[in-house]
């Protein structure tokens, strides 16, 4: 069974929509300012990813959004950007056959933490009835199918770091259970207070050790400037898809994943990564040798982006000369189940107009991380084949191969 | 092409009227209820205080030197208790070829509300890696995984009130293509505070007990609990000697699109049709149905209407009972541990009963086995889920 992607739908801190998007990331264009989202007081860190000039009533139309929390806005205008992208002609494809595969970390947590507050300051019996529904890990899901008539799923796949690309995974499976399906499938996660707090006090972003700045594979890195959004793309068989008459940007020709943990430590977790992307090669078909790009989703966590960078000297080997690698989340931030979307997009970026997303901030590389990285030099090819790959914190790692739509 | 069968050779439960799947068989033939004043916080300023809460004999059964939140805890249990059952001990896998996959609706839900306590109070330093386990739910499978040994997918699906069917779904999906050997599949969740609130703020809680298709039910009762079962294709499970409950003969997936909250009818019918037709069967093969039965007054007639519509005449002649007058509506756990109800009922042959009924109402005159078991041989079962968000999953179950 062939599967591609027809559409793509960006709510990110770099920009809304799918050139804009591109647009920012060929540029090398950072999103990382001084978050407002919250009171920072207590904690020195002040940058971060967030999502700025998002116009949800202008995206997605101004009913309804009253009790849609951000993150599910974000969503619904992911999706709402994805499906039109995908040029998908509503008046003939019945609701039956759509469906929304979401991945998200943190879910429904901001909600949860406001009837949280809500129950412990005003009482139990002033908790926001409205709200309440939006306190589930799938509550970001919910509007989307409700909103655009989707009858075949609604699945959230949650995994931290690697939702997005597990969703992608997931999708793949209600496509062979229903070939005609189109299905919304990406990633979401906010820039909330308590993941800032929770992420500053595990000491795992920029700024706790050394500067605060969003740079990947570089020596001065010492943890991650959290992001946000929403990156949703649009999957669906290539036979359903050349029906309808619609076109595909890229064709997914392998997942592979594997978990890591245990005694063997950081060992054990560089082998898993290993493994992800053998396995994703190994179900595509293909040799390391085909490979011309590779979406690292390293984050500028001292440990991460090692395990990641070490995964591809191994798989690569001496080759890795020719693969550049570029991470996207130096410009968006680590946005979690996001930025398996923003990878994705930017290996689309690479197959359809041959630009290679390079790693900003990349003054001074950390000589440990020996791989190619994307820059002046290795811009505007011929891409045929790109490596998503995605290292979780909790060990598991995830990578997904495209290729051009052939 | 043929579907390879996959069958499920172990089960573990830990519910709110019985931590084990001897103590919790027992008390589904005896029809004992794990319904009770709530105890692990102070209900007084809520306006009930009764609900479904896991009471551990032993606290040591809590995990071991981890500082693992309560839901990996009542996971952890489960996870255990099923690898156990189905005989699969330590290197008997190959570890890359074993995962997990956890239905929650909320995760560590507890953690999350200490640390929302805490900013309540107005402080904001007691950050910790319970805090983030708190909101980033997937640290529960990632324990699993490390607990266990799993080197294969390790992944929450939330798909809220029917994650547990939508976890075993995609578990054998990821067997049949050939992802894994052994998928451990189920949900979990702990109580929670904001549900028992918000849930009461929707006027969906009962105060005293939970009275599945009575004219008088007066909503849920909130609860907590876990439930899991092992995964593997039928040949595998032969090949080893084990000893296995049942096939998952069909799966039907689906979401209305219809409410956030409301139910409808014309999903849940459909979601019903879809696994017998997976299954390749026929409304009159199913000898008994594991109802969702909240007891809310609406699902209860909504899922009586659907069941009617999915079965046309063979309605009447299926049993419809819901193990939730037993023990409350335990989230994202309540169809995995209904879906450990099914093989219970399938491999000893009787009927959970639906407690606490003692007045028909018209609008759900479907025989629910009232008040007491019936203990009879069973062939086929199904398994319905229906959550917020319309996500709507069944699952139908035969006798292995």
């Amino acid at each position: 069974m062939r599967t591609c992607i027809s559409g793509i739908g960006v709510v990110s801190p770099v920009g809304i929509g799918r050139e804009a998007f591109w647009t920012a990331i060929a540029e090398g264009r950072s999103g990382i300012t001084e978050v407002d989202l919250f009171d920072r007081s207590g904690v020195s860190c002040r940058a971060g990813g967030q999502v700025r000039g998002f116009d949800a009533a202008a995206l997605i139309g101004p009913k309804g959004l009253r009790y849609v929390d951000r993150p599910s806005q974000f969503a619904l205008a992911a999706a709402q950007l994805a499906m039109t992208d995908a040029g998908v002609d509503r008046d003939r494809t019945p609701p039956e056959r759509v469906g929304v595969v979401l991945g998200t970390a943190f879910g429904g947590q901001s909600s949860l933490a406001d009837c949280n507050r809500e129950r412990l300051v005003e009482g139990p019996q002033y908790l926001s009835p409205a709200k309440f529904p939006n306190t589930p890990i799938n509550a970001l899901s919910y509007q989307i199918p409700i909103r655009h008539q989707m009858r075949l799923v609604n699945t959230t796949v949650s995994s931290g770091m690697n939702s997005g690309l597990d969703a992608l995974f997931y999708a793949t499976f209600i496509l062979r259970r229903c070939p005609e399906a189109v299905l919304a499938c990406g990633g979401v996660d906010e820039l909330s207070r308590n993941a800032y707090y929770s992420c500053y006090f595990r000491r795992e972003l920029a700024g706790t050790s050394g500067p605060e700045l969003s740079c990947p594979f570089d020596r001065r890195r010492n943890g991650y400037v959290l992001g946000e959004g929403a990156a949703i793309v649009v999957v669906e068989t290539r036979d359903a898809l050349d029906r309808r008459g619609g076109t595909p940007l890229a064709e997914l020709l392998g997942f592979g994943s594997a978990t890591g943990m245990g005694p063997a430590g950081f060992e054990g977790r560089v082998e898993a990564a290993t493994a992800a992307v053998r396995g994703a090669l190994r179900d595509a078909g293909l040799e390391p040798a085909d490979v011309d790009y590779i979406a690292a989703g390293a984050n500028g966590d001292l440990e991460l982006d090692l395990i990641e960078a070490q995964a591809i000297v191994q798989v690569f080997g001496d080759r890795r000369a020719c693969v550049p690698v570029g991470a996207v989340k130096s410009m968006t931030g680590e946005a979690y189940a996001a930025s398996g979307g923003y990878q994705m997009a930017s290996a689309v970026l690479a197959l359809q107009r041959g630009v290679l997303t390079r790693t900003i901030n990349l003054d001074e590389p950390d000589l440990a991380c020996s791989v190619t990285h994307a820059g002046p030099a290795t811009s505007s090819r011929e891409v045929r084949h790109v490596l998503v790959s995605s290292v979780d914190r909790f060990g598991r790692s995830v990578a997904v191969v495209v290729g051009r739509p052939r | 092409m043929t579907r390879r069968s996959v069958v499920i050779t172990g089960i573990g439960v830990v519910a709110p009227n019985g931590v084990g799947c001897a103590a919790f068989l027992t008390a589904l033939q005896a029809g004992t209820s794990g319904i009770d004043e709530i105890r692990s916080f102070d209900t007084s300023d809520y306006p009930v205080h009764r609900g479904g809460e896991v009471r551990l004999v032993e606290p040591a059964e809590r995990v071991e030197g981890s500082q693992a939140g309560w839901t990996t805890t009542l996971s952890t249990i489960g996870v255990r208790e099923a690898l156990k059952d189905a005989g699969l001990t330590p290197g008997s896998v190959d570890p890359a070829r074993i995962g997990v996959l956890l239905g929650t609706t909320s995760g560590e839900v507890q953690d999350e509300e200490e640390l929302d306590g805490s900013w309540a109070r107005g402080r904001s330093d007691v950050f910790s890696d319970a805090a983030y386990a708190g909101f980033c739910s997937n640290s529960i499978p990632a324990r699993l995984a490390q607990a266990f040994d799993f080197g294969g997918p390790a992944l929450v699906l939330a798909t809220a009130c029917a994650s547990g069917n939508f976890a075993v779904a995609f578990g054998c999906d990821l067997i049949q293509h050939g992802q894994a050997d052994i998928i451990v599949a189920g949900g979990a969740d702990g109580f929670s505070k904001v549900a028992l609130a918000g849930f009461s703020r929707m006027h969906a809680v009962a105060p005293e007990k939970c009275q599945p298709f009575d004219r008088n039910r007066k909503g849920m009762m909130v609860a907590e609990g876990a439930g899991f079962v092992i995964l593997e294709l039928e040949e595998r499970a032969r090949s080893r000697g084990a000893n296995a409950y049942a096939r998952v003969l069909g799966t039907g997936l689906g979401c209305d699109a219809f409410h956030l909250t409301a139910p409808n009818p014309d999903g849940m019918a459909h979601v019903m049709r879809l696994a017998l037709a997976d299954a390749g069967l026929a409304p009159e093969d199913v000898d008994y149905i594991s109802a969702h039965g909240t007891g809310t007054p609406v699902n209860d007639a909504a899922e009586t209407a659907a069941v009617k519509t999915a079965f046309g005449a063979a309605a009447y002649r299926t049993p419809v009972s819901s193990i939730k007058s037993m023990i409350g509506h335990t989230m994202g756990a309540a169809s995995a541990i209904e879906t450990v109800a099914c093989c219970l009922a399938l491999r000893h042959g009787f009927l959970p009963p639906t407690i606490n009924y003692s007045e028909p109402d018209p609008l759900c005159d479907l025989d629910c086995v009232p008040n007491t078991a019936r203990f009879q041989r069973i062939e086929i079962a199904m398994n319905n889920s229906f959550a917020f968000g319309g996500n709507n999953a069944s699952l139908v179950l035969g006798r292995a």
